[in-house]
């Protein structure tokens, strides 16, 4: 029998999680510890945010799915590592503080043979003071936050409506923040809900970015093949500021929040700063705050964690000039460097370098868009170490290592820009691969036959279409396992 | 003091690109090929 602990229950770990439970007897566990008692389809948070849809049509709980599926479930936090056991226990094991009102403050060892880290990012609103909903911005990062949002929003239209000129700021809270599509997508529904309100001319929508040009979208920009052309995604997103009347700021770090203004720095040094009557600024992303121990309780969280809190997996992290990047830095098997049955998978794995070439201003401050790896690819690497887990365990060490390298791997992005059966408009992007390949692909680093981008209201319907059978195939009904990641 | 940016130097879609990115018909042929692009990269862009 072996047992199988995973840590968070996100798009990585939850699809690890119901991968095992299906290709495993149940003579093995299959362990899942978060400190969420519900699933959220973070994707749709957006449409929260804007008032078009609840936290009920975006989350469930998961208790009852884990109960159906066998899988034992710890509603807590986990804050050790020790990869090999010590303090009177001779297997490996993590140390957990539940969040589960039952057990609240309670904490407990949990042993295991194989651990997936799948703890997703700590929302570091800290890192820029006066950040997030504790301070003078919203956020869509969670359901709750969206709600919050939403609420917010219905108060700005309130205003518009009395005649009142309103300014709407949403963007990337820091130099170093990632999920730049999650921002577009906010943006675009905001200036969709203004025009369905009627109240688009009272209002300024503006866009604040890390990246250096528009459609970076923390990926170093795309190149689309359009009916033989290249189309720089760069203009195919300018175009769709230019007709909705979005303005943006560019390679800009904001440095700190005022209530109704907010404190920038752009990368040629200069400094500036923006009122806002509504803001929506996106925190950037760390590692959760987990410590590694070895046997005798030496911390070695150094050896196993990144600087950033993200786990070191079989990437090359040989500090290197953006010219010498490479794809193949990039990790395929997501196994810890430190420990053989330890892996990381999604936003937890400790990326090799940013896609977008990093950039400091002439007063030492670092805009850098961080690489996103959300969504598809954290879908994928979870079901890819699921089943290399799952091979191990049947197996042993003659068993298959799956892998799942974003340097070989496509990605399907619909980013919605309004929401509607008939008035809705999304962009669909597909990129292959995800992390740029030049020694492959030439300048462009992609495919152009198979990176592509369209803006329209099948796009639309095909992001209502995915909400619905992500949620299907969250919830583990029947034949879930034949949708893909 | 602050940088705001417009594009207006960026191509505005033409009325007909406008009016085929409503038009439900139309839309329903391209939701049928954006489905079939998703399938070629999930079968042949994931390992």
């Amino acid at each position: 029998m072996a047992r199988t602990v995973i840590l968070g229950a996100g798009i990585a770990g939850h699809t690890a999680a119901l991968h095992l439970r299906r290709i495993l007897g149940r003579e093995h566990d299959v362990v899942v510890v978060s400190p969420n008692s519900q699933w959220n389809w973070i994707p749709s948070n957006i449409w929260v945010g804007v008032g078009q849809m609840t936290v009920q049509q975006v989350t469930f709980p998961l208790a009852p799915i884990y109960k159906r599926k066998n899988i034992e479930f710890h509603q807590a936090l986990a804050f050790e590592l020790h990869g090999e056991g010590g303090d009177g226990m001779d297997r490996p094991y993590v140390t957990v503080r539940y969040t589960d009102p039952a057990r609240s403050g309670e904490e407990a060892r949990l042993e295991y043979d194989y651990l997936i880290n799948a703890t997703g990012p700590k929302l570091n609103f800290g890192a820029t003071p006066g950040l997030g909903p504790d301070g003078y911005t919203w956020s869509v990062c969670t359901a709750g936050h969206a709600t919050e949002t939403a609420k917010a929003f219905e108060a700005v239209i309130a205003r518009l409506k009395g005649g009142v000129h309103q300014t709407l700021l949403i963007g990337m809270g820091h130099g170093t923040c990632t999920c730049q599509g999650a921002a577009f997508e906010y943006t675009f529904n905001v200036e969709h809900e203004l025009v369905r309100e009627g109240v688009r001319d009272l209002a300024e929508v503006i866009y604040i970015t890390n990246e250096s040009n528009l459609g970076d979208f923390g990926m170093d920009g795309m190149n689309f093949g359009h009916k033989g052309e290249v189309v720089p995604s760069e203009m195919f997103t300018g175009s769709l500021f230019h007709e909705r009347g979005v303005k943006a700021i560019m390679s800009a770090h904001v440095e700190k929040v005022e209530p109704g203004v907010v404190h920038y720095e752009q990368v040629d040094g200069t400094k500036g700063e923006q009122q806002f009557d509504f803001a929506m600024l996106l925190p950037p992303f760390r590692g959760v705050e987990m410590k590694a121990f070895d046997k005798s309780g030496i911390d070695i969280t150094g050896d196993v964690f990144a600087p950033s809190g993200f786990m070191k997996v079989d990437a090359d992290y040989t500090p290197r000039p953006y010219e010498e990047w490479k794809a193949s830095d990039w990790p395929s098997t997501y196994q810890s460097v430190k420990y053989d049955n330890v892996w990381a998978a999604g936003i937890a794995f400790a990326p090799p370098h940013q896609m977008s070439r990093p950039r400091t201003s002439p007063n030492g401050t670092v805009i850098a868009p961080a690489p996103p790896r959300t969504g598809m690819p954290s879908g994928t690497i979870g079901r890819a170490v699921a089943m290399s887990i799952a091979e191990r365990i049947k197996h042993g060490a003659q068993g298959k290592v799956h892998t799942a390298s974003m340097a070989q791997m496509g990605a399907a992005c619909i980013a919605s820009a309004g929401k509607g059966w008939r008035t809705g408009q999304a962009a669909a992007m597909t990129v292959f691969p995800i992390i740029p390949d030049r020694e492959k692909y030439g300048a462009a680093g992609r495919d152009m036959n198979k990176t592509y981008g369209e803006i329209g209201l099948s796009a639309h319907w095909m992001k209502v279409m995915l909400h619905y059978l992500f949620i299907y195939k969250a919830k583990a009904r029947p034949f879930w396992y034949l949708i893909p990641e | 003091m602050n940088s705001v940016t417009t594009f207006t130097d960026a191509p505005l879609p033409t009325a007909g690109e406008l009016r085929a990115r409503k038009n439900v018909l139309i839309q329903l042929w391209r939701f049928a090929v954006l489905n079939m692009k998703m399938i070629v990269m999930i079968t042949r862009g994931h390992h």
